[in-house]
């Protein structure tokens, strides 16, 4: 084993260690740079988490911005101010989040039976690890949905071109359902015999992804230049410390004198002897870092030209102070394009017509099997939506004993429905609405024609709402008047009263982390 | 082009210096890109270019930032940088993958003047 070390390397580990030690002895205290512009606090924050995500070669991707706004900062003056003034940025879409997108498709096992079934589980096991195939699990059914694109993309890439090439196929869902009988494999239950239900969708008009064409025309014209503004604003700042033979000589890696690879080895050394396997570890590990790139911008940047030590040109400064007011201006239009993009999701989300061709294939188990061939359309005129479904369905093997012929029925339903705030909203993060809706539905049964007791002709009207009480809890209330029923001629009123737990939200607000 | 970091590179005059984003589970222009880079039309995946100037070249920074509105599930974006110049290639250097949890969706890189 070699034990020689060089003097040099012994100082240079030296002064690493004092240097992680100054800074951990820091961490609980007021660091070397106690009040920093919340811009520069921001790219240091941005700097460590990435640090830990990735590693410390992180720190060159924003030292030079970090360095810029240290230089505003020390010089004092207009400059100063308006780096105080930047605030801390955020990325589009990070608040431009609404519902999850409900994604399309997925072959089923049901329509797969030649394939063995532990075969089939690893199959199905690994499209769903790779979001293939979504899985969507009730307490007594299983849904699994996917498109052929999905398939696609997970050979090919879901890249743009891939989008491009195979966009057809997006129009495309397919869906199965599935008795759940096996609750400790849930996978186990997709089997022909177990399968209840199976449909395909194609959409015939109407995309509101933030793939469409029409919100990439309102991405290109309204965010793009925005964000584009703001980097370029960022390029303006950053120039003159990258061209400044002082301040380059703190930010250049191949200076002897750099700054940059001084912290970056400190960062390293620090990282290797502290491990993180605890959030109360990491919390440490983030402020000691934290620390460390303050106390270098502190003392290399901040103090030096403070003190007079570094002296930058009046070229420099001008530079700095003009790059900072246009990044300013910059980040008030993204700020501005965040807004618009809520709005536009808002209403894009629900503009246009939907039109949607649905085929199902119902597998019953005390009737007759039967298909239903069904157009969806869909329209938003503010404030409601209107859902409206036409639709007629077969019976694969229609049974003379029941009256039962080709043709099952026809029908016809459309619904109203809106939204509006719940008044019983608890936490910020709770966005449930209060819902209401009217639906009329029309349906005549063939095989209930000519039949004593029977009425062909079944209409019914229900009115709903549902109320959030608290956060994941709301009380749906609906009445429901029916001119006849399937079965009976008689008719009927129903009043339903009942109670909805929503975990997914309420684990989306507690879970850690939130 | 030689790499010295993963964001940092030391270029020369006349040097032409290539961005190309891969996506998944993103749209072609979920990437945007600064000046010096101007976008390249017609390649495979979304790409800018720059020429480093032969006079009066100086160091250059630029950024690109990566936007996740409602991704795909898995969406990332894989930024490589190469250049060319008089025939010789340099890379692809591909810097770590942006994804939605990533805290850094700006990456800035600089290009030294050798």
């Amino acid at each position: 084993m070699r034990r020689k070390f060089s003097s040099t390397k012994i100082i240079a580990a030296a002064v690493i260690l004092s240097a992680c030690l100054a800074a951990q002895g820091q961490q609980n205290h007021t660091n070397c740079y106690p009040d920093p512009p919340p811009a520069l606090s921001d790219e240091v924050d941005k700097t460590v988490d990435r640090i830990l995500q990735i590693g410390p070669d992180e720190l060159l991707s924003r030292i030079n911005t970090m360095v810029s706004l240290t230089v505003s900062d020390a010089l004092g003056g207009d400059g100063a101010a308006v780096a105080r003034k930047l605030e801390a940025y955020r990325y589009l879409g990070e608040t431009a989040r609404t519902d999850k997108q409900v994604g399309a498709s997925a072959t089923s096992s049901g329509s797969t039976s030649a394939v063995d079934k532990p075969g089939l589980i690893s199959l199905l096991g690994f499209a769903v690890e790779h979001g293939a195939i979504q899985q969507d699990v009730s307490s007594t059914a299983l849904t699994l949905t996917t498109s052929p694109y999905a398939i696609v993309a997970l050979a090919k890439g879901d890249s743009p071109q891939t989008y491009q090439d195979y966009s057809l196929l997006n129009r495309l869902g397919v869906s199965a359902t599935f008795d759940l009988t096996n609750q400790n494999n849930i996978l186990a239950n997709a089997t022909r015999k177990q399968l209840t239900e199976l449909t395909a969708k194609f959409r015939i008009s109407g995309d509101r992804s933030t793939r469409s064409a029409g919100f990439q025309h309102f991405w290109d014209t309204e965010i793009a230049p925005a964000i584009k503004n703001r980097l370029n604003a960022k390029v303006d700042l950053t120039m003159p410390i990258v061209n400044d033979p002082q301040l380059a000589a703190l930010v250049d890696p191949r200076s002897p004198a750099s700054m940059a690879v001084a912290l970056k080895s400190q960062i390293k050394t620090y990282l290797d002897s502290h491990k993180i396997d605890t959030d109360e570890k990491k919390a440490s590990v983030t402020s000691a870092l934290r620390e460390m790139i303050l106390c270098a911008l502190k003392t290399s940047v901040y103090d030096r030209i403070t003190s007079g030590t570094l002296s930058l040109s009046d070229n420099t400064k001008q530079q700095v102070a003009g790059a900072l007011a246009t990044l300013f201006a910059a980040e008030a239009q993204v700020a501005a394009a965040q807004v618009s993009l809520q709005q536009f999701l808002k209403t894009f989300m629900k503009t246009g017509n939907l039109l949607t061709l649905a085929y199902t294939d119902h597998r019953m188990v005390v009737s007759s099997n039967y298909s239903e061939v069904q157009f969806l359309f869909e329209r938003h005129v503010a404030p409601i939506e209107i859902i409206a479904n036409a639709g007629i369905s077969f019976y694969d093997k229609p049974d003379p004993a029941k009256n039962q012929q080709t043709v099952r029925d026809y029908s016809g339903a459309v619904s109203f429905e809106g939204s509006s705030k719940s008044p019983f909203r608890s936490v910020s993060d709770d966005l449930s609405k209060v819902t209401y809706s009217l639906t009329a539905r029309y349906e005549r049964l063939k095989e209930n024609e000519n039949m004593i007791g029977l009425n062909p002709n079944v209409a019914s009207a229900q009115a709903k709402v549902e109320i959030p009480i608290a956060l994941g809890v709301s009380i749906p209330v609906s009445y429901t008047y029916s001119s006849a029923t399937e079965t009976s001629m008689k008719s009927e009123n129903k009043f339903n009263i009942g109670l909805n737990f929503d975990i997914d939200k309420l684990y989306s607000v507690v879970k850690p982390g939130h | 082009m030689k790499q010295v970091d993963t964001f940092a590179y030391e270029v020369v005059p006349g040097e032409k210096v290539t961005l190309v984003a891969k996506l998944t589970g993103l749209p072609s222009d979920a990437v945007t890109v600064s000046k010096p880079f101007e976008t390249v039309a017609g390649a495979a995946d979304p790409t800018w270019d720059f020429v480093v100037p032969t006079q009066n070249a100086t160091n250059y920074t630029a950024f690109a930032e990566v936007s996740f509105v409602q991704p795909a599930q898995g969406a990332q974006a894989v930024i490589s940088v190469q250049s060319s110049i008089a025939g010789t290639l340099s890379g692809p250097f591909q810097i770590p993958p942006i994804d939605e949890a990533s805290a850094d969706k700006d990456p800035g890189f600089t290009f030294w003047l050798k």
